[in-house]
């Protein structure tokens, strides 16, 4: 046995470094073992158990990290110190591979041939510039970022058109290429459906629903939230569409968005007469003559376009069950004559969109932070009145603050401070899984529910809490585990966010047109 | 002179309640401990206080903050921390500066062992035992793999020979012998924190739940952390000295309040609850998270044993 070792000292190194320093010492030609670990009393006992104490070992205390090296016969230990040195300095990434740092996005570019997709998360000031160097570089772009100059979309939309790559985004949170889903995408089976998405939340509701109905997903394309403005005009939805059309993968295609610019609504539903294959149509608030006349299917609802696309791509006995009346009549009798009002606080813009529609539909006043109609608009930081429906996920909310699907915080203080309101009935909530997303967002939110039914019935009020679970059963968490845990305080949780705007209908309603 | 300012990288998200209300009454100076990806410990009136990544839980004496990667920031080890009710600003990094003024405070809260009845408790301990089995890394208390290096075998047959003695010991209500176990098994291992001392965070934080049957442990790991403070690191010696006062990170005490919790749905169901928490535990540096959660099993089981002979 031939033994050399090492001390260094006040030396801290996470475990899971030191381990993989551990692993690559071992490995290290002419090494027979090798064992790195802080210098402890009982560490130095183990290494004079098996006789690989050695002298220089005996002052090192437990802030030291010791290097004990057992050289082959015939290999001189100190010549292979250098090496693990060496590896020290480097302390290689815990992932390996996958955890590489690239200075730039060009020098990432060339190191790694196969790579056709870039997705990029910085500052908007700096987002442009990056997503331009991909394009150049020949990279399909996911640009998460937001606060993007208009003009930069525009101009980057034309030179990714021009190069026949994708440009999703800025501000765009869900793609799903080749079944990798990216950033906020759920875990839904590999299928026929292709969606192209304006909205974020949007598409994420209809994949999961997709799934839910037993189809699966093709490609998910998101185009930035303002790809359907009169500014920048549609041009990643329809080419998008295009994409879609041209992929002998996808067998029918569902187009989302928050309402569109008329004239962009036009052009985009002009494409979809060419694409040779059944296109849904889901913008929200939506003219469904304009639809139909374009040869598209109309879809009324997230959950319609889902089951549409689920009928077209061949299951035609796909269904959903109806709203259930009697639980919503229920619910309804316990409230107080003065509990009229429901607050929805959401992490997700389209499904606090679609919900709020479900009541101006049927002719309630909603207020909310995202209305359209300027008499309603209630800014971020006013208090709520009559029908609330906020977007905590809209710019105003995360002005300096990650998004609500990965801070929950001011939606938890929000929930307790709508359940001290005794004209409040119900809080609708969203609840968005996916890769991205907080890792346990019912959870995290109990203590706040339970704390907010606790002030209602201390003032002898029952809350109505309606939960919505945006996920599947791939999804970690799974959808089912963060239903259960909901169910187990008393949240009545609906089955897709079509349901939950018109469950939040009938509750405040006297009849049902649900 | 004219201040220079820049505005801050790095933003405060939750803070332990108990840490704000020592700054409440002091503010803290001190150095810079160790830097590693997801924290920065600062040494600071002879504790050290975590700035963490927002990716991790809150935990004792901890800041979590949305920094990413603490080592990109510049911050060498030895630059001065310091502390108030307010602020946390260090010396030479003008872009750290957390304002501590409306972060959510974290309060370290633990179930009572009380709701739980015998045999539910034995059903949830055999639950979370299943997912260490099925999901555990082995190398620390857990058996390592079969072409361990013979000092990796020398050390795995001491952790376990270790553990196995302070469960007898404490099995036994035996005090001396927990504490030779104990002490047995105190900066065993080779990271920073030691597998052996892992093993005995997850048991101290069954013992400290209120009306737990495990008193012996926590009198023994108190006795040799006050018997041989040197004979670990700084950084688990910390560690567990909060978890025999009842106070770990979020994901631990959440696996269990959820296995005190008072009963609700059938066990197919906590499993699922489980699976979350449990995952994150596991992901603690190389095996701590499953030596950590050994330790939480083999307290839960000692628990349910007790209860019945007494």
């Amino acid at each position: 046995m031939s033994v050399t070792a090492l001390v260094k000292k006040n030396t801290y190194i996470d475990s899971v470094s030191l381990m993989s320093i551990s692993t690559k010492a071992n490995a290290i030609a002419g090494v027979s073992q090798a064992f790195v670990a802080m210098g402890t009393e009982k560490n130095k006992e183990v290494l004079k158990s098996v006789g690989l104490l050695a002298p220089e070992l005996e002052a090192a205390t437990n802030g030291d990290l010791m290097i004990v090296v057992d050289a082959e016969a015939g290999v001189a230990p100190e010549e292979l110190v250098p090496a693990i040195e060496e590896l020290l300095v480097r302390k290689a990434p815990a992932g390996g591979a996958a955890d590489v740092t690239y200075r730039t996005i060009t020098t990432a570019a060339q190191a790694n041939d196969g790579a056709n997709l870039a997705v990029i998360a910085v500052n908007g000031a700096y987002a442009a510039r990056e997503a331009r160097k991909a394009l150049e570089n020949g990279l399909h772009v996911m640009l998460f970022s937001d606060n993007v100059p208009v003009e930069d979309e525009v101009a980057l939309k034309a030179l990714a058109h021009e190069k026949g790559l994708l440009m999703m985004g800025p501000d765009c949170g869900t793609a799903i290429i080749n079944n990798v889903g990216l950033c906020f995408a759920n875990a839904v089976r590999p299928g026929t459906i292709g969606v192209v998405a304006a909205s974020g939340t949007g598409s994420q509701e209809v994949s999961v629903r997709i799934h839910a109905l037993g189809a699966g997903i093709s490609q998910l394309i998101g185009t930035g939230g303002r790809d359907l403005s009169e500014q920048v005009g549609g041009v990643m939805m329809i080419d998008g569409i295009r994409a879609l059309a041209a992929d002998p993968g996808t067998e029918a295609i569902v187009l989302v968005s928050k309402p569109p610019a008329p004239s962009v609504e036009k052009k985009v539903l002009a494409e979809i007469a060419t694409a040779g294959k059944p296109v849904v149509v889901y913008f929200i608030g939506g003219s469904e003559a304009a639809v139909a006349a374009a040869g598209g299917h109309f879809a009324a609802s997230s959950q319609d376009a889902a089951l549409q696309a689920v009928r077209l791509a061949g299951d035609p006995e796909a269904s959903v069950p109806g709203l259930d009346v009697a639980r919503a009549d229920a619910a309804r009798a316990g409230f107080a004559p003065e509990q009229r009002y429901v607050r929805g606080l959401f992490c997700g813009g389209t499904l606090c969109d679609e919900s709020m529609f479900a009541l101006l539909d049927a002719g309630e006043d909603v207020w909310s932070n995202i209305q359209k109609d300027p008499a309603f608009v209630l800014a971020a930081g006013s208090p709520s009145k009559g029908h609330t429906f906020l977007d905590f996920g809209d710019d105003e909310f995360t002005n300096g603050r990650p998004h609500p699907m990965i801070d929950p915080s001011l939606r938890l203080a929000r929930l307790v401070e709508e359940a001290k309101d005794p004209s409040v009935a119900a809080v609708v909530m969203d609840f968005v899984l996916g890769f991205g997303a907080h890792e346990d967002p019912v959870g995290v939110t109990i203590p706040a529910i339970t704390e907010a039914k606790k002030i209602a019935a201390d003032a002898g009020r029952h809350l109505e809490i309606v939960g919505y679970v945006l996920g599947t059963d791939r999804d970690t968490p799974n959808a089912a585990a963060q239903i259960a845990a909901l169910e187990s305080v008393g949240v009545t949780v609906t089955r897709s966010s079509t349901e939950t705007g018109q469950y939040a209908r009938a509750i405040v309603r006297k009849g049902h047109n649900a | 002179m004219a201040t220079q300012l820049r505005a801050p990288v790095c933003r405060a998200l939750s803070l332990d309640a108990r840490l704000a209300s020592a700054l409440d009454k002091a503010p803290m100076t001190g150095p810079v401990h160790s830097v590693f990806r997801r924290v920065l410990n600062v040494l600071a009136a002879d504790r050290l206080v975590a700035l963490s990544s927002e990716g991790l839980d809150d935990a004792p004496w901890s800041v979590r903050t949305d920094v990413a990667d603490w080592r990109r920031l510049g911050v060498e080890v030895g630059a001065v921390v310091v502390l108030d009710s307010g602020h946390i600003a260090v010396e030479g990094a003008p872009g750290i500066a957390l304002d501590l003024r409306h972060c959510q405070k974290w309060h370290a809260t633990v179930s009572s062992a009380a709701a739980v009845a015998t045999d539910l408790l034995a059903r949830r301990t055999a639950a979370l035992e299943g997912l260490l089995d099925a999901r555990g890394v082995p190398g620390g208390v857990v058996p390592p793999r079969a072409d361990a290096s013979p000092i990796e075998a020398e050390l795995g047959r001491r952790l376990r020979a270790g553990c196995e003695r302070l469960t007898q010991a404490v099995r036994a209500n035996d005090d001396g012998a927990a504490s030779l176990a104990a002490r047995s098994l105190l900066g065993l291992g080779p990271g920073l924190t030691p597998a052996g001392d892992d093993f005995m965070v997850g048991l101290a934080l069954v013992a400290a739940v209120p009306g737990s049957r495990l008193v012996a442990v926590g009198r023994a790991i108190r006795a040799v952390l006050d018997a041989c403070p040197d004979h670990t690191t700084l950084v688990s010696r910390a560690t567990l000295e909060e978890a025999v006062a009842g106070r770990a990170r979020e994901s631990l005490l959440g696996i269990l309040n959820r296995v005190f919790a008072a009963p609700h749905g059938d066990d197919a169901r906590f499993a699922e609850h489980l699976r979350t928490p449990v995952d994150r535990v596991l992901s603690i540096g190389h095996t701590s998270g499953t030596d950590i959660l050994s330790g939480l099993v083999a307290g839960l089981r000692l628990e349910n044993e007790l209860r019945g002979s007494m």
